[in-house]
């Protein structure tokens, strides 16, 4: 978290440039911007087209942020963050890249996982909106397209309920398509058919038909605003409406490269990815049919900027929202489920401290207690396993890939058995993790016994521990017949006991 | 340039070589106008003679550069380069003429008036004889060197603006002999002799003239012209393939030595000389780039005699521009509460030297960063520049390399910068920078503040006394961030963004200034017409020329004010027949960008570095920024204000190109230099401008 009026940096290195914002963070959670550079180098040309960072690239690279790094200094010691994007985490040398910078700049590059990208912007553009968002509780799509991805999202009450991220930006196509002519007509008919393809298949998952408002984000957007301002200046944030974006995108779909940059006054080094990226929101426009578009130049430095000012707030409660949706998808019994999650937290925070856990560690488990049951989707038998893979593919805001297979391991390990773990996850946890694991599956375990009926008869947990006879005393309030949720119990506790040390008994104490 | 082809004819303009000889002549003119003082005449004598040079090394050369290269294309006023050169050498001939006439019929015969005499060798009284023949066998002839030119000796390079004796040697026996001595420059080329009262002089020429036999042991003189000559110094810079823009430069100067002769001057008139046959050919001169007779030859030495002690009633009354008063000790303070308009000479320029000086120890100051395009020799800001570097202050300082002539001294200075820790960068490849600003980054109690400085002037406090220039010190945070982008754009750090403030060049500026006249026009109405008031140093760029004539026919009022080059046509009936065009030469070089736009009843005001020049406005890095503070709108209507009503020094265009004193009959004597100097500048000016369209006929002075 930030010092009062202290100076903060971030470094994106993108696909198609490399930025660097340095700000002055003041007590309101606002900033100041004192530098904005960018600087544009191609990573993501060589990754999309050898899956590699050339060694030409990495030293124009090194040179940009040695520059970079000269303009930080002239604001004395500054926290900085240096933060990486798909050109970077799609390079198979990546790790040699990121040494190369470390060793000859001195800078650490944090490679972002599409989560953060898209919890990043999805804040930037929040904030960058909030003036302008007719209803801020309403269903929003967020579509951001970088150079490499394109980050979809889809909030109700500005939490993120879905999203993904498609490899389909504006470099990363031509780098796929450069087989085709791209001043042909045939290259605009298989980019299309392309992003189409790609988009269709999102179709199946995200609720398009719910969208109240479009809203448009792209580090091009300047020049995207620039292509719409035939007749007056347009300044983002705005909303536009669509007949403007259509007749725009109509004058410039056939147009040549070299068209674009004289008739339209584009640098060259936007003017070639700029058709794939309109296509890509000429296609969403299409299946979404919205009356006016919302574009926002909010970037990923500002998401990054807006999380080190006042952290991450409401993390949980966005979790727990896109954890929901992905459980709808999977026809999960919502009350069951609910009713699961509301005991694990609250026996969580009544043990915390005896177990050692920590916030981080409930957002896990609440992920564990929301979708254990998924699984059944697929089928009854086995159903523990089912949700493990389920969850772990899942693409949940805020949440790591680590972070989300230990949610899945956790639902894995629901059900009264020996503890199982993935050999491949558990080679890389360290014996803490495992630990932390098994205790979080305690947990889950105790929970889900006390709604096997799943009827919700339990209103109420509360934990007490008795140190002189080692006891720990689960004392329910009930209303209505939970005679299964004791009997499930006591077959439940084991492993808690196991961690413990501790005999786990249960009490009940009538509701009425 | 939708709409504009209709303002694409020959005779809508002028040309801007004939323009600029035009404004030349309007410098010769102080030197005939006895109201100023006789030193001070003698110096507008020396700036015609320098100017001129400067204009044949650069603007001739260019020219003949293209007619050699057979380029045919004519100008916007329909003249192909060679019809030019002619049409240059035509008006430059004649007005040599009278710049000799006024030199000769005038200004020698006053200074003899005050006892200063300029004297040849038998006009001497035999102690001076004496004494000059001392000199000569003592300290001139061992630095003199003949070279003898013959078939078998190539021709001597000629060094250009040096002055030369051509010489043809006989000898019984032997065919006759050509040979060039340089006078030399390690002299002063005026000599001043012991005087009790007054001041004698002699020329260095006419010495070595007197005993130009001794170099010559075995020959006889036939023949000695002195003359001189001027070479094409235009040179093009191809920066791409530079690798050090240092090294390319000094290259580049060694280079203009060579250069192609353009002008050949001789002191007297010679006919049927051999010598001059010889001349012409190995110098490839044509009759017409041949100025005679010019005697003495190049008056630029005249700077050197009025530099001499002396003689305050013939130089101005002393004048001490006066301080800024409201910058007091901190200039932080003062800035942070209000932004400081400045208009040099008649405000010091010290309050930017201060406060790069000031930042330099000022421990809240973390970097400074600064355009430097012509500093002045033993530049305050330099040292200071190199002072915080030294204290760990993060200096970066963009060194325009290319600033004309001043190259050599811009290496040496750029040199010093980076031995004590500056970061220089020498300009921007492809583009000269021309822009004139200074950020100071703070880091405050309440956060990071950023001071600017933006100017139309050199950082250079010699200049700043002798031109006119404006600038505005302010902390406004959008200034602020502009002036940070605008530096990591030149310096190679960043992209150029989006701007708040400035307006750039060659990014946007030409596009904002035809939006600001288009607006104008909008806005404009027969009874409620438009008005744009533009001063600046040169208007050539054949675009904006045409939006002012769109302007005019939409009925909006324009009056400029150029001190130079103006290839616009005033009073052409439907055309530009609301355009008045006015210039000021006087005391100080009017050298100020400075932009009204009315806009509707809201007032616009700009300052910028670009003149309305195509170079400027596609080839040079310039910006142009609003005044937003109240006070300083209100300096600057007064700044145009009082231009606009100069009686004195100021001239009118007319239609057919000529520049005519204010007619100043019935009308207030009014000199807006003077009314500056003497503090009236002060006074608050709110009114709004009148326009005054009739063109005024009054005789041309002398």
């Amino acid at each position: 978290m930030k010092k009062s009026n202290s100076i903060f940096a971030v470094i994106d290195i993108g696909a198609n440039a490399i930025r660097l914002e340095i700000v002055e963070c003041h007590d309101d959670n606002k900033y100041t911007t004192l530098e904005s550079l960018s600087q544009p180098i191609r990573l993501g040309k060589d990754t999309f087209l050898t899956n590699s960072i050339t060694a030409e690239s990495a030293h124009t690279a090194l040179k940009i942020l040695r520059n970079f790094r000269k303009k930080i200094r002239e604001y004395g010691s500054v926290s900085t963050r240096i933060v990486a994007t798909s050109a970077i985490s799609d390079a198979n040398n990546r790790l040699g890249f990121i040494d190369f910078i470390r060793q000859n700049c001195g800078f650490d590059i944090e490679v972002l996982e599409n989560q953060q990208v898209s919890q990043l912007l999805v804040r930037a553009i929040l904030e960058d909106i909030k003036q302008i968002l007719p209803e801020p509780n309403s269903n929003l799509l967020v579509v951001d397209l970088g150079s490499g991805n394109v980050q979809v999202a889809f909030l109700h009450d500005q939490n993120i309920l879905f999203y993904r991220t498609l490899k389909i930006g504006g470099l990363r196509l031509k780098q796929i398509l450069r087989e085709v002519e791209v001043e042909s007509a045939e290259f605009y008919k298989t980019l299309r058919a392309f992003i189409h393809n790609n988009i269709d298949l999102l179709k199946a998952t995200l609720p398009f038909e719910r969208v109240d408002y479009f809203i448009a984000s792209s580090s091009l957007m300047s020049d995207i605003l620039a292509l719409l301002a035939t007749t007056h200046k347009i300044q983002p944030p705005c909303t536009v409406d669509m007949s403007l974006f259509n007749k725009m995108f109509e004058r410039f779909k056939n147009a040549t490269v070299d068209q674009i940059v004289s008739q339209f006054n584009i640098p060259l080094e936007s003017a070639d990815i700029l058709l794939p990226t309109l296509t890509v929101y000429g296609y969403f426009l299409k299946i979404i049919q919205p009356r006016t578009i919302i574009f926002s130049t909010a970037s990923l430095t500002e998401g990054v900027i807006l999380n080190h000012i006042s952290g991450i707030t409401n993390i949980k409660d966005q979790v727990i929202a896109a954890a929901k949706t992905y459980g709808q998808k999977y026809n999960y019994d919502h009350l069951h489920a609910e009713q699961v999650a509301r005991l694990s937290e609250s026996i969580f925070m009544q043990t915390r401290k005896m177990l050692g856990l920590n916030k981080q560690d409930l957002i896990i488990l609440l992920i564990a207690a929301y979708l254990h049951d998924i699984g059944r989707y697929v089928n009854d038998r086995d159903h523990h396993k089912h949700s493990e893979y389920l969850i772990a593919a899942a693409s949940l805001p805020n949440l790591s890939s680590s972070r989300l297979a230990r949610a899945a391991l956790v639902a894995r390990n629901h059900r009264q058995y020996a503890m199982k773990f993935n050999p491949k996850l558990l080679a890389s946890l360290t014996n803490p993790d495992v630990i932390k694991i098994e205790k979080l599956t305690a947990i889950l375990r105790l929970a889900n016994a006390l709604d096997r009926s799943h009827s919700q008869g339990i209103t109420e947990v509360s934990v007490t521990h008795k140190k002189a006879q080692n006891q720990l005393v689960f004392k329910i309030k009930t209303q209505g017949n939970v005679a299964l949720e004791k009997w499930a119990f006591n077959y439940a506790r084991d492993l808690f006991q196991k961690i413990t040390y501790l005999e786990c008994t249960l009490v009940q104490e009538q509701a009425f | 340039m939708n709409g504009l082809e209709q303002y694409n004819r020959f005779e809508y303009f002028i040309n801007r070589e004939l323009s600029w000889l035009e404004f030349n002549y309007r410098v010769l003119e102080e030197a005939m106008d006895r109201s100023n003082p006789l030193f001070e005449r003698l110096k507008f004598c020396a700036i015609f003679s320098s100017n001129l040079d400067e204009f044949f090394m650069v603007r001739v050369g260019g020219l003949k550069d293209q007619m050699e290269a057979g380029y045919r294309r004519p100008d916007a006023s329909g003249l192909a380069p060679k019809e030019q050169i002619k049409a240059i050498a035509d008006t430059a001939h004649q007005y040599v003429i009278s710049q000799y006439q006024c030199y000769k019929r005038a200004l020698i015969p006053a200074l003899r008036n005050h006892g200063i005499e300029i004297l040849n060798y038998s006009e001497l009284a035999g102690n001076e004889q004496d004494l000059v023949e001392d000199f000569y066998h003592h300290k001139l002839y061992p630095v003199l060197t003949p070279m003898a030119y013959d078939p078998s000796h190539p021709m001597p390079l000629v060094t250009n603006k040096t002055l030369n004796f051509a010489v043809e040697l006989i000898k019984d026996g032997e065919d006759r002999k050509f040979a060039v001595v340089q006078v030399p420059t390690v002299f002063p080329r005026l000599k001043q002799l012991p005087s009790r009262t007054g001041a004698r002089f002699i020329l260095l020429e006419e010495i070595m003239r007197k005993f130009l036999s001794s170099l010559f042991k075995g020959y006889r003189i036939k023949e000695a012209i002195l003359f001189r000559i001027t070479r094409n110094a235009d040179f093009e810079l191809d920066e791409e393939g530079a690798e050090d823009l240092l090294v390319t430069i000094a290259q580049k100067l060694a280079e203009r030595k060579r250069g192609k002769i353009v002008r050949l001057e001789l002191e007297h008139k010679v006919r049927d000389s051999w010598l001059l046959s010889r001349m012409v050919q190995e110098f490839s001169v044509k009759k017409y780039e041949i100025y005679e007779p010019l005697n003495p030859l190049d008056l630029t030495f005249l700077f050197s005699l009025v530099e001499m002690k002396g003689f305050p009633d013939l130089r101005y009354k002393p004048f001490e521009p006066r301080p800024v008063y409201i910058f007091g000790s901190d200039p932080f303070e003062t800035i942070r509460k209000q932004d400081v308009f400045v208009q040099h000479p008649y405000d010091s320029f010290d309050p930017i030297v201060q406060i790069v000086q000031k930042a330099a120890e000022d421990r809240q100051v973390l970097a400074i960063k600064q355009i430097l395009y012509r500093v002045s020799g033993d530049s305050p800001i330099v040292k200071a520049l190199a002072r915080a570097a030294e204290n760990g202050k993060q200096v970066s300082v963009l060194v325009e390399l290319k600033a004309r002539f001043d190259e050599q001294s811009n290496i040496t200075w750029a040199r010093t910068l980076e031995k004590a820790g500056c970061h220089v960068v020498y300009g921007v490849i492809g583009f000269k920078t021309h822009a004139k600003v200074l950020l100071i980054v703070r880091n405050e109690d309440d956060g990071i503040r950023r001071y600017v400085h933006l100017g139309t002037g050199n950082y250079n406090d010699k200049t700043a006394r002798l031109y006119t220039d404006s600038g505005i010190f302010t902390c406004v945070r959008d200034f602020g961030a502009d002036v940070t982008d605008f530096f990591n754009m030149i310096t190679g750090y960043s992209q150029p963004g989006h701007w708040r403030k400035l307006v750039v060049a060659p990014l946007n500026l030409r596009q904002h200034l035809i939006e600001l006249m288009q607006n104008e026009i909008n806005k404009s109405t027969p009874d409620n017409p438009g008005r744009i008031i533009a001063k600046m140093n040169s208007l050539v760029d054949t675009e904006i020329i045409s939006m002012l004539y769109h302007a005019s026919s939409n009925h909006v009022k324009v009056d400029l004010i150029v001190r130079g080059i103006c290839c616009l046509r005033p009073g052409i009936k439907g055309v530009s027949e609301n355009i008045r065009v006015h210039s000021i030469v006087g005391r100080f070089l009017e050298h100020s960008r400075a932009f009204y736009f009315r806009n509707g009843g809201d007032p616009r005001y700009f300052l910028s570095s670009a003149d309305w020049m195509p170079r400027n406005l596609n080839r040079r890095i310039e910006l142009m920024f609003p005044l937003e503070s109240p006070e300083s709108k209100r300096r600057l209507q007064e700044l145009l204000d009082f231009n606009l009503r100069d009686t004195i020094k100021a001239r009118v265009l007319h239609p057919d190109g000529k520049w005519i004193r204010i007619d100043k009959r019935r009308k207030q004597l009014f000199d807006a230099q003077e009314a500056f100097c003497e503090g009236t500048g002060q006074e608050a000016t709110t009114r709004e401008i009148v326009f005054q369209p009739k063109f005024e006929i009054s005789a041309r002075e002398n």
